[in-house]
């Protein structure tokens, strides 16, 4: 799967929209889409709305990614596959090197997973907008499937580390799901569930009770 | 929306709920403030004055629709907790019970949950600005205290007791929010039981007493 590449403008069809050097249509259309979405939600965005902003005809939204749902697809899921895919790498690394504990291990992914959350709030809340569904101005069964794509690149490692460290595998997938879904919502909500009063703890505390709550729930020995 | 028949003279009760109902859709698709009160009255099917009859504006129809909902199923949850003498059952059981209420009041109101999650997200300012500590913060609080003072009694593994409580219920609630519409399009989606039990096998691991 390559980025859609723009289609040579053959015909020059008239201009609706300021003249923008070629090949920055699709930059500016990826960013205003992005604030756009993050801002109030893919189902309530157009595409109208997304060209006003990026300064752009409306057309190249369709020549370039088809639908909304298309750029949605642009804009906000592949960096997000791209951004856990990257992850799975230095994890890979880090499992060869021998490390002196565990835990320290898989701080690396949980905390790698937390801070992309946190550090991609905008991407992230049109993750959860789409998941949690709306009025149905959008292709919800490619949405869904998209979502889906999330968990795929991670769980062949996922299902090798629980088995390689003959851990409890009931379910890969699902195990998997469970854990990603409890990091991401810790990174976008947890802060929200503490009120006024409460104070956060800080990030290190977060990730450390996150790999112990993990670790135990996949059956990782006590010390 | 389908075969909308023109009304006549609406029972009472009937404008409000299908008042309560547009807001619900409205604010969960767009936020709190692309949503207009003409918006909602033309998706209900009534006049706007009907809607400022029933609800003087926007933001008491939004903490109408929105926010009481959740905190009633809030309120319920903390009572039926309470009923079930958590201090009579195993450990297990108690997990058990903490998981399917948690899970099953989530699932069955996702509806519910949808324009407060949206709204929380997209627009935090707006909830900063209703005054919702009484009605959701307070049910979150008691719960937490609920589980953690049994937590404590029993002398499981050593946490945050604060972090722990809202990790437990983020966990749980993540699932029955977020895990369905990861398995739509594809197969092998796994039943409630399943995910339940999952859950519990978590759990019941990462606390249980050492």
């Amino acid at each position: 799967m390559s980025p859609s590449k723009p289609v040579p403008d053959a015909r020059y069809a008239p201009r609706t929209a300021p003249r923008v050097r070629r090949g920055t249509a699709p930059k500016l259309l990826l960013e205003a889409a992005q604030q756009l979405f993050a801002e109030r939600g893919p189902y309530a965005t157009t595409t109208k709305q997304i060209a006003e902003r990026a300064k752009v005809s409306e057309d190249l939204i369709f020549r370039y990614y088809g639908s909304k749902n298309g750029l949605l697809k642009e804009a906000v899921f592949r960096p997000l596959i791209e951004m856990i895919e990257s992850i799975t790498p230095r994890w890979v690394e880090a499992q060869k090197t021998p490390a002196a504990d565990e835990h320290e291990r898989s701080r690396i992914f949980v905390g790698m997973l937390y801070d992309l959350v946190q550090g991609n709030k905008t991407v992230a809340l049109t993750m959860v907008q789409v998941m949690i569904g709306g009025t149905g101005q959008l292709d919800d069964v490619d949405a869904h499937k998209l979502s889906s794509s999330l968990y795929e690149p991670e769980t062949p490692w996922f299902d090798r580390y629980l088995t390689d460290r003959g851990l409890r595998r009931s379910d890969p997938k699902l195990q998997l799901r469970i854990i990603m879904a409890l990091i991401g919502s810790t990174a976008a909500f947890l802060q929200g569930m503490y009120g006024d009063e409460g104070e956060v703890p800080d990030r290190d505390a977060v990730v450390d009770e996150l790999v112990d709550f993990i670790h135990y729930g996949v059956g990782y020995p006590r010390d | 929306m389908a075969g909308k028949p023109r009304r006549g003279r609406l029972r009472a009760g009937e404008g409000r709920a299908a008042v309560l109902q547009a807001a619900r859709d409205l604010f969960a698709a767009q936020g709190y403030r692309a949503t207009t009160t003409q918006q909602i009255a033309e998706r209900a099917d009534i006049s706007e004055t009907l809607i400022f009859y029933h609800f003087p504006s926007k933001q008491t129809l939004f903490v109408a629709a929105v926010v009481d909902p959740v905190s009633s199923v809030l309120s319920e949850t903390v009572g039926a907790w309470n009923e079930h003498h958590p201090r009579q059952m195993s450990f297990d059981e108690l997990v058990g019970q903490w998981v399917q209420r948690v899970y099953d009041r989530i699932a069955d109101q996702r509806d519910l949950l949808r324009p407060l999650l949206a709204v929380a997200m997209l627009e935090p300012e707006v909830l900063a600005g209703i005054d919702i500590v009484g009605s959701i913060e307070e049910p979150l609080r008691l719960i937490g205290e609920s589980v953690a003072a049994e937590f404590a009694r029993r002398g499981l593994r050593q946490v945050d007791p604060a972090l722990a409580i809202r990790l437990s219920f983020l966990s749980v609630a993540a699932a029955a929010m977020f895990l369905p519409p990861t398995y739509r399009g594809s197969t092998g989606t796994p039943s409630r039981a399943v995910v339940v039990e999952e859950l519990c096998e978590i759990f019941v691991r990462a606390y249980r007493p050492v």
